[in-house]
């Protein structure tokens, strides 16, 4: 009795007490869990994209080197993989071989090497398995973020995250390791959902010092927490004590600024990548005009539910992948907001299968690396040798003319969905954490329509 | 809200499944850029050649738009009775000697130029020896004889006379790209075994929890699947290890 009071403990701690107790429920929770598994372990062993190699190749220099700065600019994410590193070096195989190959500071060789290696489905199994266990995580606490009242709806929240082809595209066949930070900030999102302030923002700014993008949702952040004025000003305060941290930490040990490296470096130029050109020296950024537009518009927002700050972070990530140079992980970064819109909003989910599709063509921008090269350990010689998309388009028209066509169209659906998010956000505002509308919320709209 | 009805789910799936199988073929022709003949003059590089059905051979060459150049010979111990030039332009060079037995040739590619072709028909013959430079030097990789991918050894290779019927009977296992994936499967068989029983329990929840659940002999079914996998594993133990 005991133990089956125990398991059942932890089943409700797993897929909460509502999805736990109702046997249909959790049957339909645990059939799109195995499903979401299976398609993962599908890909892991199989694919990657260089970056990942290129990841494990600094958090080796520290591990076999001791050379703890190899990556300075993402110091966390780097200490992250190097103790992960550490911890399975005694049950790598040919640890030597393998060592070797990390350590090795050519590009071309070491990945070469590395597709070659007997051993390169074990090891992208176990590179990628933080990956895998933070996606479970994560997949668990997205549906707790709203819906508290409706367990379907949850569940539906679940289903979407679990088998989202983005998410699998982006974490098992590219292999970015963005879920480490998407990790952070949700759980920074959780606790803000209960209202514990402090902590939620001291979280986002961990996330922050991981990665750039959870810096975009801080001002929404602070202004969906902050009950005083003086709360605008703590709260920014902590909110950058992260990156604060990291400078103070880098000038010590590396004796330079990691700020001013990373604002000098492209990826902050990404943001600012579509501008408007006035005269002279005189130019219009245009991320930065929307995004200030969409603070504005939710600054002014009488109420501010926690879904409405969600449907904020939502557009927020969109607009960044609509108007701004990117990478194809960087999408990633939406996909927990909108997954939680697509419940209320079936019609966003086909706009974003449509992303999703775009996306595919819009690899091309970055030609082999990322495209047919990720099939490099299956077989390298067939990765090497087969014809590349872009020899393929350009038989028959401008491949960068094709690629920015689709852009443009990826662009347009993106746009398209901010739009639709920003309607829905007129009647969210009445939504609270729980993803009901209050009554007396709705009697007032109803009383002005009338 | 209520469940979408059973077959509704299946056929959507049904569908999913033959999209991902269509996708996945014009991907694989698309990467592959050669299979057996194929190739796309333009974007494919390399040499390509080939036997067709009244046994004469091609030898075609394509480059992806970039001012390129083939040269080389062909020599036979029987004769060369005919041969046919296609795509050949001014500035391209092609001779064949008095015995009729040797050819040489040299021929440009361009963005305007995208594929050349010779075809040879050769009569009273052991073999076919062939001596194929891209831009002046040898690269054996692209070189593709009778199939993608399937690359002479040497700089001057041989071929024999039943070459492209060997070529043609060898079992989908021995081309790549699956030569390449089975060879590292068997390369780390440990956790080839270990990811199939991964991959194979998790199936047999989804069976499970999907079909078995409500059937009578649930056990019976139950204990058949793992008896399956376990076979499966076995299976691919033997014949990994054999390879």
């Amino acid at each position: 009795m005991k133990l089956k009071n125990f398991f059942r403990k932890i089943g409700i701690i797993i897929c909460t007490k509502e999805i736990f107790e109702d046997k249909v429920l959790s049957i339909r929770l645990y059939k799109y869990f195995l499903i979401g598994i299976l398609a993962r372990l599908f890909f892991m062993p199989f694919f990657f994209q260089r970056d990942l190699l290129s990841t494990y190749q600094r958090a080796a220099q520290t591990v076999f080197e001791g050379n703890f700065g190899a990556d300075f600019q993402q110091l966390l994410t780097h200490i992250i993989h190097s103790v992960y590193l550490f911890l399975i070096k005694p049950i790598l195989p040919a640890v030597n071989e393998l060592s070797a190959i990390l350590l090795n500071q050519d590009s071309w060789t070491s990945w070469i090497q590395f597709n070659l290696s007997e051993y390169v489905y074990r090891v992208l199994f176990l590179m990628k398995m933080p990956y895998l266990i933070l996606d479970i995580a994560v997949m668990f606490i997205i549906m707790r973020l709203v819906y508290d009242r409706d367990p379907e709806k949850r569940l539906q929240v679940f289903k979407y995250w679990v088998l989202n082809p983005l998410v699998i595209f982006v974490l098992y066949i590219f292999a970015r390791h963005d879920i480490i930070a998407i990790f952070i900030t949700l759980l920074a999102l959780m606790l803000a959902k209960y209202n514990k302030k402090y902590w939620a923002i001291i979280l986002l700014a961990v996330g922050i010092a991981m990665r750039f993008f959870p810096i975009m949702i801080l001002p929404f952040a602070i202004v969906f927490l902050a009950k005083k004025r003086r709360d605008y000003a703590v709260l920014f305060s902590v909110g950058i004590a992260g990156l604060i941290a990291i400078e103070a930490f880098s000038h010590l040990y590396f004796g330079k600024s990691v700020i001013f490296s990373l604002l000098n470096a492209q990826h902050f130029d990404y943001i600012l990548s579509a501008k408007l050109d006035l005269i002279i020296h005189d130019r219009i950024y245009l991320f930065i005009v929307a995004y200030g537009l969409l603070l504005f518009s939710f600054i002014h927002k009488k109420e501010k539910s926690f879904m409405l700050f969600l449907n904020y972070c939502a557009m927020t990530y969109l607009l960044y992948v609509a108007t701004s140079y990117f990478h194809p992980q960087y999408l990633l970064w939406a996909v927990p907001f909108l997954v939680i819109l697509f419940v209320r909003k079936n019609s966003l989910y086909y706009y974003h299968i449509a992303q999703m599709a775009l996306l595919m063509f819009i690899l091309i921008y970055w030609g082999d690396l990322v495209t047919k090269f990720l099939i490099a350990p299956v077989d390298i010689k067939f990765a090497l040798y087969s014809v590349g998309p872009i020899p393929l388009i350009e038989r028959f028209y401008s491949s960068v003319k094709f690629v920015n066509i689709i852009r443009s169209a990826f662009t347009a659906v993106s746009l398209w969905m901010i739009y639709l998010i920003y309607r829905d956000s007129k009647n969210t505002g009445l939504i609270d954490s729980a993803g009901l509308a209050s009554a007396s919320a709705i009697e007032k709209q109803e009383h002005k329509k009338g | 809200m209520q469940e979408k009805p059973l077959k509704t789910k299946y056929s959507r799936a049904v569908l999913t499944a033959v999209l991902f199988a269509v996708f996945a073929i014009i991907f694989t022709f698309a990467l592959s850029g050669c299979s057996g003949s194929f190739f796309v003059p333009g974007a494919s590089y390399g040499y390509f050649i080939w036997e067709d059905k009244n046994s004469d051979i091609h030898i075609a060459w394509s480059a992806d738009k970039k001012d390129t150049t083939f040269e080389g010979s062909i020599e036979t111990d029987g004769i060369i009775y005919g041969y046919e030039l296609i795509g050949f332009e001014e500035s391209d060079r092609f001779s064949i000697d008095d015995a009729k037995s040797r050819i040489d040739f040299y021929a440009g590619l361009s963005a305007q130029d995208f594929s050349d072709k010779i075809i040879i028909s050769v009569k009273e013959h052991s073999y076919v020896e062939f001596d194929l430079k891209i831009n002046g030097a040898y690269d054996l990789s692209r070189i593709n004889v009778g199939g993608f991918l399937v690359n002479p050894g040497k700089e001057v290779f041989r071929l024999q006379k039943d070459y492209f019927d060997e070529v043609k009977s060898m079992p989908f296992y021995k081309r790549h790209p699956v030569s390449g994936f089975l060879s590292k499967l068997a390369g780390d068989t440990g956790f080839t075994l270990f990811y199939l029983f991964l991959a194979g329990v998790v199936i047999i929840e989804i069976i499970r929890i999907t079909l078995l659940r409500r059937k009578r002999k649930y056990n019976w079914y139950l204990f058949l699947c793992y008896g399956i996998l376990a076979a499966l594993e076995v299976v691919v133990f033997i014949v990994l290890r054999n390879r």
